[in-house]
């Protein structure tokens, strides 16, 4: 086709701009000059020419680019899940419960990716936040059992179903919404105003975290009415804003803030209905939180200032920032365990350190996320 | 200023790295803002395209006085581009899902008739457009225009800077040649 066609274009154009169709037969045998692979191509032009088609004939396509109504629903069948029921939904994904047969029988919660929001950003974060879970083991932080891709081409994560009260639920029944704010929940009592470090801060989240390369998951500290009477698992890590801080104590209860620059909200979640925002402040009220990460048993400290993260090398008295280091080795540890890489080789053994020496370190720069995930650390103050 | 019309500011001063950089921004736009509308529509509702195309194009450059008109053609060549591939990235998607022929279907739409076109038509449109890219490059430009990004042909002329009545004639073998290798029948109207 390729070495006519130039020739049979002109023919083809010249015919239908030239002649009535009842004369292409004669127009086209005069000008292809007994060559009958050249005719043969016109021939083919010329029927498609007269035939209609309304992909081609319309004034544009008009296409379904997410199609919502293809995603999973109940009844749908995910490797060895049934779906059963709808029964949160998240800024990214889905969660469903699902039956599972084999190779165990039991009710698990699936959660997937959002239709339309299957970008390659989304799906990394997504990654993110399936790794983040996967890598805890801890009595407060949903198990991981499982993870894939459904038929239809979206990330899913199979997470243990927790059964129990809502969050919500919990402060109806004990009474524990304020009456002016009915938004309000008065568990929520920032610790950091009282301007402490409060004492024993997720120290069991911490023991989950060390030797499990996890850089994810930060903390703050909730003072909680009726403590002990609560038994909450993480559901969610905060994979998604920049600045964000995820939040558990040791009683269970579990929420995350967000910072947008001006306002700092903190939600808390409610495993069967998303997430829901109860308590607004202004900037800078979660400031005064102290935490420093300690890489692999050694010197050197992962911390972030103004949410620019940091290392800080002890052995100098100096601090990095992180893109600048001239050590590589720190830098690739972080990112492949940003990177969803589920066996690093490598192991963040981490540690709240209470030591405020930390060298100052410019804060000008905007935080940027590594790798583009959650690089998630909570803030150090500047001295 | 966004990235995109910064790029374009760059294309126009001459700076060939610019225009690379421009189909990946348009392409993350329209995802982006086609994500936005599906997320405030009921399930199953469909977007046009090309609509989709010209509304990225009034919030991302018209809304920049100092535009010129060259800021068009780079714009609406790394649309089209870009919604071709996000039309032939959801077909294919939806082809993975084996579910049955019913949600195989993806409907398109035009303004004077509905009509249901599989994933296999889009994917087959896609190949011939490649095909065409590979034959006849001018045309294969036209018909991108024409049919990814919605121009007129007045306009696709306008936009690749040459006479309408070339236009007209690389769109008549442009659909000819597309036409001739598309699956016998195509979409049935309804």
């Amino acid at each position: 086709m390729s070495s006519h066609a130039p020739e049979a274009k002109q023919i083809f154009l010249a015919a239908v701009e030239q002649c009535a169709p009842d004369q292409w037969r004669q127009f086209v045998d005069e000008a292809t000059r007994g060559d009958e692979a050249l005719r043969q191509q016109v021939d083919a032009l010329l029927d498609a020419h007269r035939e209609t088609n309304q992909l081609l004939d319309g004034t544009g396509l008009l296409a379904t680019v997410a199609q919502a109504s293809l995603t999973e629903r109940p009844g749908t069948q995910i490797g060895p899940y049934k779906l059963v029921q709808e029964i949160g939904e998240g800024g990214m994904g889905m969660v469903y419960m699902a039956a599972q047969k084999e190779p165990v029988r039991r009710k698990v919660a699936l959660k997937i990716i959002k239709p339309g929001m299957d970008t390659r950003e989304v799906i990394a974060r997504f990654a993110a936040e399936k790794q983040a879970l996967a890598i805890m083991d801890h009595p407060n932080i949903a198990k991981v059992h499982d993870a894939g891709t459904t038929e239809s081409g979206r990330p899913y994560f199979v997470m243990e179903l927790v059964n129990g009260v809502t969050i919500t639920q919990y402060c109806d029944d004990n009474n524990l919404w304020t009456p002016t704010d009915p938004g309000t929940i008065n568990i929520i009592e920032p610790a950091a105003e009282a301007n402490q470090l409060p004492a024993g801060i997720g120290s069991n989240i911490f023991g989950a975290c060390d030797e499990r390369n996890a850089i994810h998951i930060d903390l703050y500290e909730f003072q909680l009415s009726g403590q002990g009477e609560l038994s909450y698992r993480l559901l969610d890590t905060v994979a998604d804003r920049p600045r964000s801080y995820t939040y558990i104590n040791d009683s269970g209860a579990f929420g995350y803030a967000t910072d947008n620059g001006t306002t700092q909200s903190v939600r808390l979640y409610r495993p069967d209905q998303g997430s829901l925002t109860v308590h607004e402040s202004p900037s800078g009220t979660y400031a005064d939180v102290r935490t420093r990460i300690r890489i692999n048993d050694s010197n050197d400290f992962l911390y972030t200032l103004d949410g620019i993260p940091y290392l800080y090398r002890e052995s100098e008295n100096r601090s990095y920032r992180l893109y600048d280091l001239a050590d590589n080795y720190t830098k690739n540890v972080l990112f492949k365990s940003s990177a969803g890489d589920v066996n690093p080789p490598y192991s963040f053994v981490s540690s709240v350190v209470s030591d405020d020496n930390v060298s100052g370190a410019p804060v000008d720069d905007p935080f940027d996320t590594i790798g583009g995930l959650g690089f998630v650390l909570t803030p150090v103050p500047k001295q | 200023m966004t990235d995109i019309t910064r790029i374009l500011s760059q294309i126009e001063s001459g700076d060939p790295s610019a225009a690379d950089q421009l189909l990946p921004l348009v392409y993350n736009e329209l995802r982006r803002l086609a994500a936005q509308k599906m997320a405030q529509e009921k399930p199953g509702q469909t977007l046009q395209a090309t609509a989709l195309v010209h509304e990225a194009y009034l919030r991302l450059v018209e809304g920049d006085t100092d535009r010129h008109w060259d800021s068009r053609v780079h714009f609406f060549a790394a649309a089209s581009e870009a919604m071709r591939r996000i039309l032939v990235e959801n077909a294919r998607h939806k082809k993975s899902w084996k579910a049955g022929g019913e949600l195989q279907r993806v409907r398109l739409e035009d303004a004077a008739a509905a009509i249901e076109v599989t994933c296999d038509d889009v994917l087959d449109l896609n190949e011939a457009v490649e095909l065409l890219l590979r034959e006849d490059p001018q045309a294969a430009s036209v018909a991108k225009l024409r049919l990814f990004a919605g121009l007129t042909l007045e306009d696709v002329a306008a936009c690749l800077g040459q006479p309408t009545t070339t236009t007209f004639r690389q769109w008549t073998y442009a659909r000819a040649f597309l036409r001739m290798h598309l699956r016998k029948g195509g979409p049935a109207p309804q």
